[in-house]
């Protein structure tokens, strides 16, 4: 009966490119949501001292 | 809770992350290890599911190009933007994913077989496209030529498909073919669909982030331009 290779290290190689990747783009879509909410919420209060005046 | 995301997808975010999380278990503990590569082969379940999105979303890409064209509705040139952006992450993973799996198995990081290199071209087609969209500030134009694009760089997702039943190839070959399911138990094909549904939830998860993100962008535009207006 033939042995299982030992190919573990690609599995873990392959699992953390997959995490990584994944949470790489969740933050990048976490920041650039975060800075457009900010810029959305600054250009509400520049349009209502706006009106106001 | 407005700062980080959108609350209106919550449920949709729960669903996904649970589906993923039941997936790895599934991937782990109940898809018995393939006697013939060893552990590696169980980067198979999400390296074809990544692969799956990855495809998905450019065909959904091509239909809200052709929906935009259509009715012209900016919203469908943005779900498109949305859906190129997701499908290009997720192709990037799956072939980094396959070129980790190649290496043990093939003896390769890579080799200029019929499927890595369709899905090459067809990554090299969608990085295009978004450097198409920086370039052009019209809305309208840029939508007009990004949809026409999209509509014929689709045609690379069928190629890419079905690049390995066409061509001599050294691809395993999932769903139809020869070496069909790869010798696959029926513990490994549950764990191959439910890997493949969880991460197609994921996807309408993180499609609907990126649009929304769109939108409020394109709102941002809109204002910024009434407060120039009104400068002058």
């Amino acid at each position: 009966m033939s042995e299982i290779p030992d190919t573990t290290a690609y599995l873990i190689a392959g699992y953390t490119l997959f995490v990584l990747g994944t949470a790489a783009y969740i933050i990048y879509l976490t920041v650039k949501w975060k800075k457009i909410v900010r810029l959305k919420s600054e250009q509400a209060d520049l349009l209502k001292r706006r009106q106001q005046h | 809770m407005q700062s980080l995301f959108p609350k209106k997808y919550l449920l949709l975010d729960i669903i996904a992350t649970i589906l993923i999380l039941c997936a790895a278990a599934m991937v782990f503990l109940y898809a018995p290890t393939e006697t013939n590569m060893g552990l590696v082969q169980k980067v198979f379940y999400f390296h074809v599911a990544y692969a799956w999105v990855g495809m998905l979303s450019f065909v959904v890409a091509c239909a809200f190009s052709i929906v935009y064209l259509s009715k012209k509705d900016l919203r469908c040139d943005l779900a498109s933007e949305a859906a190129v952006e997701i499908g290009l992450v997720f192709t990037l993973l799956a072939v980094g994913s396959g070129s980790i799996w190649a290496r043990p198995i093939w003896n390769t990081w890579w080799t200029w077989d019929p499927r890595l290199t369709t899905t090459t071209i067809m990554a090299l087609v969608y990085i295009g496209s978004m450097f198409l969209r920086k370039s052009i500030d019209d809305p309208n134009k840029r939508g007009r030529i990004l949809s026409i694009y999209c509509i014929i760089g689709c045609a690379s997702v069928p190629l890419t498909f079905f690049s390995i039943r066409g061509y001599r190839s050294i691809h395993p070959v999932v769903i139809g073919g020869a070496s069909s399911g790869m010798n696959m138990t029926p513990e490994m094909l549950q764990t191959l669909i439910f890997s493949v549904i969880a991460f197609t939830a994921f996807y309408l998860a993180l499609l609907a982030h990126r649009y929304t993100y769109a939108k409020v962008r394109e709102d941002v535009e809109i204002t910024k331009l009434e407060l120039e207006d009104m400068d002058e």
